[in-house]
C-alpha cells in the first residue's frame, strides 16, 4: 500500500530545495517539519485573534475544525509555501484593524512573487485578446442565415472590449464561491478531484453558524469575517493552480462560522453531529491511504519513477539523457534524485515526440507513451504500445502507468527507453 | 406627472419590455424546435384536430410521446395559439412566453412584500425581468417553465393567505403546476405540508404546534392530483423516476476500496443527497458552471448558467437575510419552504444540479438575490459618508448590472442560436419539410434518413401529417417502457439509414437524406433528381431526392 509519508516531493518542495541548494530526503523531511510548524503557528495566531473577539471555546473549536481538515495535512506534507502564506494570513489578521488593509494588498502580491503563481486573471486584463473575442462573437452572430435583428448600438452596448473584459475577469473570480470544492471534495460532481477541505457533514454547521452569528450581532466578529473574506478573495483572484489550494485561505473565516454553529447548538444536536464528523474523518483517512494515487498529485510519482530507474543505469554510455518536461520542472527533480550526476551527464529537460523529432542515437529517453509513439487527440493508446514502439528501434527499459492523465494526449503510461 | 401614476407605468413598461423580449422572433431563436417541443407541438395539433394524442388516447392527462409520459397541460394550452396563428414554431412556444411574462408580474408582487424602497424595488424588478434563465426558458416550449409560473403564483397566494379563498386558490395553482410538470407533483404537496406545519416557527415558540386543519388543504391537493396518480400509465411515469433516481445510479455509492468499512455506503449516499440539495444555493452553479448534462440539452444557456454573475453571488447574501429574519417573518419562512420543496424532487435524482427539474425554485432564488443586493447596498451605504461617493458607486453598480442585462438579451436573442443550435436538432426539418411534404402524394415510398434524435416527430410536425393516419398505426410504435430511438415505420414512410448504392434502385421513392451523398452519386442514377438541398441556419444538412 502506498505510504502517504513516502510521497515524493512536489514541484514546490523541489523548487525550495533549489533555492537553498540542498537536496535529498532528509531535507524533504525538514521542509515538512517547517511547514507543519508554520501551520501550527498560524493556527495559534488565528485562535488568539478569534479568542480576543469571541470566546476561547469558539477559538479552540475553530482550530480543531481546521486541524481535522485533510487539506491542511496535505499542505504540511507537500506545500510549504502555502503554509507560509497561511502563516502570513494569520499574522495579518492578528494585527490591529488598520493593518488588515495591508493584508489586502500584500498577501496577493506575496502570492504572486513567492509562490510564483501567475494569476490567470492578469492575462484577462489585456485588450488585444479581448478584441479578438468580441470580433468572433459578432462574426458568430452574423454568420447565421436567419437571425433576429437588433440595432447595432444595442449590440455594441454589451459587445465591446470593456464589457467583455469585465465578463472575463468576473467569471475568473466566480469559482471562489464554490460550495462543491469547499464541502464536497469526497463527492465532487465536477470530475475535478481535489483534497477534502471540509467534510460534507460540516455543511450543517455553516447554516447553524450563520444563524447564530446573525443573532449575536457581534460587530467585531462580523468585521473580522468581512475583512478576512476580502483578503482571501483577493488571494484567490491573484492565484492559479488547484482549486483547493487557491481556496485554502477561505477555510479560516469559514471555520469560524462552523465553530460558532457547533458551540451554540444544543448538545443533543452537537454530540451526534460531532460523531458524524469523526466518522467522516475516519472514512476520509481510509480514503486517502487506500486511494492515495487518486487523491494526490501524480506528477511527482512520474518523476520518481523516471529518476529512480535512471539511477539504476550506467549513464556513461549515453550521449544524451532526455527527460520530458511535460509535467513540470524536471531539472529540480533530477538534482533531488540524482544529485551531482545531473551536472556530470548531458541531461536535457524538454518534451519530445520520437516520430516527429530527430533524436540522435545513444540517447536515454524518459517520457510518456505519446512521446514514444506519437501523441493522440483522444489520449488512447493500444495495450501493446511497447511492442509497436520497439519495432521502430527504440528499446523500452522500464514502464509504469499513472492515473488521471497528467499529460493529456500523451497517455497514462510512462516509460524509460533508449535509442541505441 | 403625479408620482403615484409614474410607478405603475414604469412597472407596466418593464413587463411589456419583458413580454416583447420573450416573444420577438420566437421562430428564429432558438433556431428550430427541439424534439420535445416538436412532440408537444404535434400532440397539440393532434388534440386540436381529433381530441386524441398522437397515439390515439382520448383527451389524455399525460402524453405517451417518447414513452416519457409528458404532462399534457402544455399541449392543450398550445391549441388556442394554433387557432389564432396556425401551426407554427411560435405558437408552440407562446404558452411558455406568456407564462414567463405572467410569472414576472407575480415576481414583482412578491418582491413588493420584501422590498419597501420603491427605487430598489423597481431596480431589482428590472434585474429579475431579464435574467438569463427567464429569457431562455420562456423562449422554449418547456412544461417546466409553465409549472414554475403556476408554482410561483401559488406561493404568492400562500404568503398572502389570510383568507380561506386564497389558500384554496393556491391549492388550485399547485394542482395546475402538478399537471404541468412531474417535479411539481412532489414539490407542491411538500410546500403545502411545510406551510401547514410551519416547522421553523417552532424554533421561536420552543414547542411543536400543529394546525391539523391546514392539512385538509394538503388532502385537497392530493385529491386534485389523484387523476394523474390513478391514470393507467402512472406506473410507467414511475419508470422514468426509477431510471433517474440517485439510489440506482450510484449504487453502491462508496468507492469500492472503502466498501468494507461499516456505514461507508450510507455516508456517501447521504453526502450525495446533501450535496444535491446544497448545489442549488452554490453561487458558482447558479451563475457560471455548466455541467455536461446541461450543456447537451435545450436548458443550456451559452456562456452562463441560470442567473447573472453578480446576481448569483448575491444569493448568498440573500440566504443570510433569510437566516436572520425567518423567526419573525412568515413570508421569509415560506420562501425557505418554497426552496426546500422545490429542491426535493431534483435532489432525489442523480444529477447534481439540474435546472429543468428544479425550475420551480428559481423565482425564489431571484428574490434571494434581490434581497442580497438590497442588504449589500444598505450595508455599503451605511459605511460611506460622502454623498458623492454614495451616489457614485450606486451609479456605477447600476450601469454594470444594466449592461449585463443588455448582454443577457443579446446573448439569448442573437448568440444562443449560434452556440446551441445543435441542441435543437439542426436537421433542417423546419426549412425543408414543408417542401418535402408537398411531394409525398406523388410517391409510393418515402424514406427519411437523419442522424437527429427522434426525427420522426419533426417529420410529423413540420410535414403536418394527418393525426388520424398516425394514430391508426399506434400499434406499431415501440412499446411503453422502451427508450432511445423511437422511430417507427408506418404507411409508406420508413425511417432508416439510406444506403444509396442499394436504395437508388428503388423506384418512385422520395428520400430525405444526409448531405454526404454527393451530387455525382445521385445524378449518376437514371431518374434520380435532387429536389432540394436543405440548409439549417449554418450549413447544408439534408438533401431531398426523388427517383422515378
Amino acid at each position: 500500500m502506498f505510504n502517504i509519508l513516502a510521497y515524493p516531493p512536489t514541484e514546490e518542495q523541489v523548487k525550495i530545495m533549489g533555492w537553498v541548494g540542498l537536496y535529498g530526503e532528509n531535507w524533504l523531511i525538514v521542509l515538512r517539519v517547517v511547514a507543519t510548524l508554520l501551520l501550527a503557528f498560524s493556527l495559534f495566531l488565528l485562535a488568539k485573534t478569534i479568542a480576543a473577539r469571541t470566546s476561547r471555546i469558539v477559538a479552540l473549536v475553530t482550530v480543531c475544525l481546521l486541524i481535522i481538515s485533510p487539506t491542511l495535512w496535505v499542505v504540511a506534507l507537500a506545500y510549504p509555501l502555502t503554509a507560509l502564506m497561511l502563516f502570513c494570513l494569520s499574522l495579518v489578521l492578528n494585527l490591529n484593524y488598520r493593518f488588515f488593509y495591508i493584508g489586502v494588498i500584500v498577501l496577493p502580491i506575496l502570492n504572486v512573487l513567492l509562490i510564483g503563481n501567475h494569476p490567470t486573471v492578469l492575462s484577462k486584463i489585456g485588450f488585444e485578446e479581448i478584441q479578438e473575442k468580441v470580433n468572433n462573437h459578432f462574426y458568430a452572430e452574423d454568420s447565421l442565415r436567419e437571425k433576429i435583428e437588433t440595432p447595432l448600438w444595442f449590440r455594441r452596448l454589451s459587445g465591446n472590449k470593456i464589457f467583455f473584459d469585465y465578463k472575463e475577469i468576473v467569471t475568473e473570480t466566480l469559482p471562489f464561491f464554490d460550495l462543491e470544492s469547499l464541502f464536497f471534495g469526497e463527492i465532487n460532481p465536477t470530475e475535478q478531484k481535489s483534497i477534502v477541505m471540509f467534510y460534507w457533514t460540516e455543511i450543517f454547521l455553516l447554516v447553524l453558524g450563520l444563524y447564530y452569528l446573525t443573532k449575536q450581532k457581534n460587530k467585531e466578529i462580523n468585521h473580522f469575517l468581512l475583512i478576512s473574506g476580502l483578503i482571501v478573495w483577493l488571494g484567490f483572484v491573484f492565484s492559479s493552480g488547484p482549486t483547493n489550494l487557491r481556496l485554502i485561505g477561505a477555510m479560516w473565516p469559514i471555520s469560524l462560522i462552523l465553530a460558532t454553529g457547533l458551540v451554540n447548538i444544543s448538545k443533543y444536536i452537537a454530540i451526534p453531529l460531532s460523531l458524524l464528523i469523526v466518522y467522516g474523518i475516519l472514512i476520509n483517512a481510509s480514503n486517502l491511504s487506500r486511494r492515495s494515487e487518486y487523491w494526490f498529485d501524480n506528477r511527482p510519482l512520474v518523476y520518481q519513477f523516471w529518476f529512480e530507474n535512471i539511477d539504476k543505469l550506467d549513464l556513461s554510455k549515453y550521449k544524451t539523457i532526455r527527460v520530458s518536461g511535460r509535467v513540470g520542472n524536471g531539472k529540480g527533480y533530477c538534482f533531488y534524485y540524482l544529485g551531482e550526476k545531473c551536472k556530470k551527464y548531458n541531461f536535457i529537460f524538454e518534451s519530445f515526440e520520437v516520430p516527429k523529432d530527430e533524436i540522435e542515437k545513444n540517447t536515454l529517453l524518459a517520457g510518456f507513451v505519446g512521446e514514444f509513439a506519437g501523441s493522440r487527440e483522444d489520449n488512447r493508446f493500444p495495450n501493446n504500445w511497447v511492442d509497436k514502439v520497439q519495432e521502430t528501434g527504440i528499446k523500452i527499459l522500464a514502464k509504469s502507468s499513472v492515473r488521471d492523465s497528467v499529460a493529456f494526449r500523451f497517455g497514462e503510461d510512462i516509460g524509460l527507453a533508449e535509442i541505441e | 406627472m403625479n408620482k403615484k401614476i409614474i410607478w405603475p407605468i414604469l412597472v407596466v413598461l418593464v413587463i411589456l419590455a419583458g413580454f416583447f423580449v420573450r416573444v420577438v422572433g420566437l421562430d428564429k431563436s432558438p433556431p428550430s424546435l427541439g424534439f420535445d417541443e416538436a412532440a408537444l407541438g404535434y400532440n397539440a395539433y393532434s388534440l386540436m384536430e381529433t381530441g386524441k394524442d398522437e397515439c390515439g388516447n382520448k383527451l389524455p392527462l399525460t402524453l405517451r410521446s417518447f414513452n416519457d409520459y409528458k404532462p399534457a397541460l402544455y399541449a392543450y394550452l398550445i391549441i388556442p395559439f394554433y387557432k389564432i396563428f396556425g401551426v407554427s414554431d411560435q405558437a408552440v412556444r407562446l404558452p411558455s412566453a406568456v407564462a414567463g411574462t405572467v410569472s414576472l408580474i407575480f415576481s414583482f408582487l412578491l418582491l413588493k412584500i420584501f422590498i419597501k424602497n420603491k427605487y430598489l424595488l423597481l431596480g431589482i424588478f428590472i434585474l429579475i425581468a431579464f435574467q438569463p434563465w427567464r429569457l431562455h426558458f420562456s423562449r422554449n416550449a418547456l412544461e417546466t417553465n409553465l409549472s414554475a409560473s403556476f408554482f410561483l403564483i401559488a406561493t404568492w397566494l400562500l404568503i398572502l393567505a389570510k383568507t380561506r379563498f386564497r389558500v384554496l386558490l393556491s391549492v388550485l395553482f399547485l394542482g395546475l403546476s402538478a399537471y404541468s410538470y412531474h417535479s411539481a407533483r412532489l414539490a407542491g404537496p411538500a410546500l403545502l405540508l411545510l406551510w401547514a406545519l410551519d416547522p421553523l416557527s417552532w424554533i421561536k415558540k420552543k414547542k411543536i404546534s400543529l394546525k391539523f386543519s391546514r392539512l385538509l388543504y394538503l388532502t385537497l391537493l392530493v385529491v386534485i392530483c389523484l387523476p394523474i396518480l390513478i391514470a393507467n400509465n402512472s406506473q410507467l411515469v414511475l419508470t422514468r423516476f426509477r431510471q433517474e433516481n440517485v439510489f440506482n445510479k450510484f449504487y453502491p455509492y462508496a468507492p469500492k476500496e472503502l466498501l468494507d468499512i461499516n456505514g461507508s455506503m450510507a455516508y456517501f449516499l447521504i453526502g450525495r443527497l446533501v450535496g444535491n440539495v446544497s448545489a442549488y444555493i452554490s453561487p458558482i452553479n447558479l451563475n457560471n458552471r455548466i455541467f455536461h448534462w446541461v450543456r447537451g440539452s435545450p436548458q443550456y444557456i451559452p456562456g452562463m448558467s441560470m442567473l447573472g454573475w453578480i446576481e448569483g453571488i448575491m444569493v448568498l447574501f440573500g440566504v443570510v437575510y433569510l437566516i436572520k429574519r425567518f423567526e419573525n417573518s412568515k413570508p421569509t419562512r415560506i420562501i425557505i419552504y418554497w426552496l426546500v420543496a422545490g429542491i426535493a424532487p431534483a435532489a432525489s435524482t442523480w444529477t447534481w444540479f439540474h435546472p429543468f427539474r428544479s425550475l420551480n425554485i428559481f423565482p425564489a432564488l431571484e428574490i434571494l438575490s434581490g434581497l442580497g443586493i438590497v442588504v449589500s447596498i444598505n450595508y455599503i451605504d451605511s459605511k460611506i459618508k460622502t454623498r458623492l461617493l454614495k451616489y457614485g458607486w450606486k451609479f456605477v453598480f447600476s450601469m454594470v448590472l444594466g449592461v449585463s442585462l443588455v448582454f443577457n438579451v443579446n446573448n439569448e436573442l442573437r448568440y444562443s442560436p449560434y452556440l446551441n443550435y445543435g441542441e435543437y436538432q439542426p436537421g433542417g426539418f423546419k426549412e425543408g419539410m414543408p417542401y418535402f411534404a408537398g411531394l409525398i402524394k406523388d410517391y409510393h415510398h418515402v424514406i427519411i434518413d437523419s442522424p437527429h434524435a427522434q426525427n420522426y416527430i419533426f417529420f410529423l410536425f413540420y410535414g403536418q401529417i394527418k393525426p388520424e393516419l398516425v394514430q391508426s398505426y399506434a400499434y406499431l410504435r415501440p412499446k411503453p417502457g422502451i427508450e432511445g430511438n423511437l422511430n417507427f415505420n408506418f404507411n409508406k414512410y420508413e425511417f432508416r439509414k439510406v444506403d444509396w448504392p442499394v436504395d437508388s434502385k428503388l423506384t418512385n421513392t422520395l428520400f430525405w437524406t444526409r448531405p454526404d451523398i454527393t451530387d455525382e452519386e445521385i445524378l449518376r442514377v437514371d431518374g434520380a433528381k435532387i429536389e432540394m438541398k436543405v440548409s439549417n441556419i449554418l450549413y447544408e444538412t439534408a438533401k431531398i431526392i426523388t427517383t422515378k
